[in-house]
């Protein structure tokens, strides 16, 4: 259905996901468009674009192939570059025409598999869905080709769901390693930022999944499916929080169960709420749902705030959603969410502050690169382990 | 100089795109843009246009594959009332912008057209194009853009001595000379889009006498201005030899007062510009100059003309050569053959091969593929011409090898939509 935006710019689509996946990889990956949908990726939603050499390209589609269906010309622009990059593997990413001429990227990926004998994979992307469903089903489709069982490793773990979109340039995902490394855990493979087609290959050693993002979810279930390997959920946000993340990581690598770390209030029945328990929320964390969850959880464990919404923008899985979390489908319904007189505070975006009608209402911006891509890069709370408690005290001394 | 082009995938550099169709299409006075489109397609267009400073004036209708399958047509109406209903002032143009998807499925423009313009008689209504899938046609967004500009124009009754610049998006600088010429012919002012704040003041733009056509894009509006207005057009394009500068004074003088021969005396301009060139070649010496087609409209021009003025040019950077800069480009090659031309979008950029950290590089592509640390700021031609965007070109260059530069930053300022 048509939805109409007014003041937001649109969010980072599924084929930026994807290609974001791959651009670590040596991989000759087409994104399927004329040119406009490359630009988004490379222009707005790809911090790590400029100085790097990774080879993404646009297939420079035009009117007659794609009223032709000329995949042949498609076919021979990848082959002249495998030639001259040699990569280890190939890609051709979906865009709008390719979806509305019915392209088969999967059929015409397993056409140059079969002539160059590289290893080809074809992402119907659309351009009407989000990263995270891109970026999943990328690092799905390289997992079940690379990836074998694998004994366990002891005390290795497998971080999923790392996009730009989510992570930016990576400052609280190398806060995270650091942690991990602290408590005496290795690292077999960081999906998808700062990895290898070795460390791809490795990952079913891992004997835990850490899913920091909804993208690590939807990744983190199928590896549990396939390679029995249990997952945690959530990210450690805050001193006290922090504490009980990595006593459930610790409680899952012995009992090999997976579990989500939302901080529902049955759990801690008697957890200090400062000012209403029982009422409607007092605080709206509108961004992406697993990082929403984990500053929920820290807000909690290490500020006593427990009346916290979750507004996702990006679509709500029910497994990671508390009763009061929203489903912030498009514009009009983040901005009414927004103006909710219950409450007093709202994190997100700092693209989001033109929705707010009422100008008293605290609003502490929290950027996510999805959303205001290069333009609010210094605005990114750095929020792991104690940063968390930091950025409280910045935000709390304004 | 190694030749030709080839057609591969497309690497698209930090420092590749231009202005795009919204930032053109905000030239418009009083104008507000709908696209109609999957979100994604609007992505770089809004961040762009916020780092513009002009999203108050932009709106999306996104729109799903169900909607694309039963044709969406009946839903913009709605869209549009809904966006007058947002604006604090009511805009004199509604652009409303489809993307490439739509060049496949075949919507009803002119009767979406018909049922807003009954509606709302006050607003004039365009359909326009963001649809790079048209690129190599002879309407691609670039070109069709300027077209829905100048179409906002309605005839006049009466017309003064104005001429109008068309296909420049930025307007002429005041030092150039061209301004006196005209003057001195009894005609100008020399008026751009960029000048008006409002729709009606921009309607003075059809009253002028004549169109002057500076860059390739605005060919195609200038041939309908003359359809429906019956202005009379000249092209051209920016040149930095100051041979082509004299002949293109003297065509001018003929395109305005035909049959008179050229008087005006070009003699302090020109001997400004050899004086700036002298200069700039004796501080630069044989430094290794590239020259970039983000730039120069015609960088195989501009080329030529600063090896004729002396300078050490190796390579061109350009995707492709325009009918326009075609001479030049075979001049090059039978006169400078070890000038190498490199296709900034080749599939083979990436690998950065051949990197020039020393080179003084003119535009802002060849910088980044070449690591220039010396970059002249130069982008499309902006407000250059005659003899004065000599003289400027050689106060950038002079500027450039000066110290290096913040590459990513003035990449960033630039605002670069692909």
């Amino acid at each position: 259905m048509a939805v109409l935006s007014l003041f937001l710019p649109p969010f980072s689509p599924d084929y930026s996901g994807v290609s974001a996946v791959l651009f670590d990889l040596k991989t000759v990956t087409a994104m399927h468009d004329a040119s406009g949908c490359t630009g988004n990726y490379t222009g707005y939603d790809e911090p790590r674009w400029y100085g790097s050499k990774s080879p993404v390209y646009c297939s420079g589609l035009r009117e007659i192939d794609a009223v032709l269906g000329d995949d042949e010309k498609l076919i021979q622009k990848m082959i002249g570059a495998a030639r001259d990059i040699q990569p280890d593997l190939m890609a051709l990413v979906g865009s709008p025409v390719p979806m509305v001429i019915g392209s088969d990227l999967t059929g015409v990926a397993a056409e140059l598999e079969a002539r160059t004998g590289i290893p080809s994979f074809g992402f119907d992307t659309t351009g009407t869905a989000y990263y995270d469903k891109g970026a999943a089903a990328t690092i799905l489709a390289l997992l079940e080709r690379f990836t074998e069982p694998l004994a366990i490793v002891p005390g290795s773990v497998n971080i999923l769901g790392t996009t730009p979109m989510d992570f930016g340039r990576g400052e609280n995902l190398r806060d995270l390693k650091k942690l991990l490394q602290d408590r005496g855990l290795s690292l077999t493979a960081c999906l998808a930022m700062d990895y290898s087609l070795e460390a791809l290959r490795q990952a079913a050693a891992a004997e835990i999944n850490l899913a920091v993002s909804r993208t690590g979810l939807l990744v983190a279930a199928e590896m549990e499916r396939r390679y029995d390997i249990p997952y945690l959920c959530g990210l450690p946000y805050g001193e006290k929080a922090s504490e009980e993340y990595f006593a459930a990581l610790e409680e899952a690598r012995q009992s090999r169960q997976s579990r989500i770390l939302k901080a529902p209030s049955e759990d801690f029945p008697g957890s200090p709420s400062s000012r209403n328990p029982d009422g409607p929320a007092e605080i709206l964390i509108a961004g992406e749902q697993v990082q929403s969850n984990a500053l929920r959880l820290a807000l909690q464990r290490d500020c006593g705030e427990s009346a916290v919404a979750v507004g996702c923008l990006f679509g709500l899985e029910p497994d990671l959603a508390l009763p009061q979390d929203k489903d912030l489908k498009s514009e009009q319904l983040i901005g009414r969410e927004l103006n909710r007189p219950n409450y007093r505070l709202i994190i997100a975006d700092p693209f989001l502050e033109v929705l707010l009608q009422n100008k008293e209402k605290e609003f502490w911006p929290n950027a996510q690169y999805a959303v205001s891509s290069k333009l609010a890069e210094g605005q990114t709370a750095r929020l792991t382990g104690s940063f968390f408690n930091r950025w409280i005290e910045i935000n709390r001394n304004r | 100089m190694s030749c030709c082009f080839e057609n591969t995938l497309h690497y698209s550099s930090p420092a590749h795109g231009d202005w795009g169709v919204v930032r053109i299409g905000m030239l418009a006075p009083e104008s507000v843009q709908l696209f109609v489109c999957p979100f994604a397609c609007g992505r770089h267009g809004a961040i762009g246009a916020m780092r513009q400073g002009f999203k108050n004036r932009l709106f999306y209708l996104y729109i799903s594959q169900s909607d694309i399958i039963s044709g969406y047509d009946d839903l913009i109406p709605e869209a549009v009332e809904e966006v007058f209903a947002a604006l604090p002032k009511r805009p004199r143009v509604f652009f409303i912008f489809v993307s490439c998807l739509d060049d496949l499925i075949g919507t009803d423009h002119q009767a979406l057209l018909e049922v807003l313009g009954a509606k709302h008689p006050d607003v004039v209504f365009r359909i326009c194009h963001m649809n790079p899938i048209s690129l190599g046609s002879l309407t691609p967004p670039p070109v069709s853009i300027q077209n829905n500009l100048y179409s906002l124009l309605e005839p006049s009754e009466s017309h003064d001595h104005g001429v109008n610049s068309i296909g420049n998006l930025v307007a002429l600088s005041p030092a150039s000379e061209l301004h006196d010429f005209l003057e001195a012919a009894g005609c100008g002012p020399l008026r751009h889009i960029s000048q008006y704040e409002t729709y009606d003041a921009y309607q003075e733009m059809a009253g002028s006498r004549a169109n002057l056509v500076l860059a390739p894009a605005g060919k195609y509006a200038a041939g309908q201005m003359a359809e429906k207005h019956g202005l009379p057009s000249l092209f051209l394009p920016v040149s930095y030899r100051l041979k082509e500068i004299e002949e293109g004074y003297r065509r001018l003088q003929e395109f305005l007062l035909p049959g008179q021969p050229l008087t005006f005396d070009f003699s302090r301009q020109k001997e400004e510009a050899l004086q700036a060139v002298e200069r700039v070649r004796a501080l630069v010496g044989s430094t290794s100059i590239i020259v970039d087609g983000s730039a120069a409209v015609r960088p195989f021009g501009l080329a030529r003309a600063l090896l004729e003025y002396g300078f050490s040019v190796c390579r061109i950077e350009a995707q492709e050569c325009s009918a326009i800069d075609r001479s030049d480009m075979e001049w090059l090659r039978a006169k400078h053959p070890e000038i190498e031309i490199f296709q900034p979008q080749h599939h083979k950029a990436v690998l950065f091969q051949r990197r020039l950290p020393g080179s003084i590089a003119i535009g802002v592509d060849g910088a980044y593929l070449a690591g220039s640390r010396y970059v002249v700021d130069l982008f499309n031609d902006q407000g250059m011409f005659g003899y004065y965007g000599v003289k400027k070109l050689m106060e950038l260059i002079e500027e450039a090898a000066k110290a290096p530069v913040d590459l990513e930053g003035l990449i960033n300022e630039y605002g670069l939509v692909v």
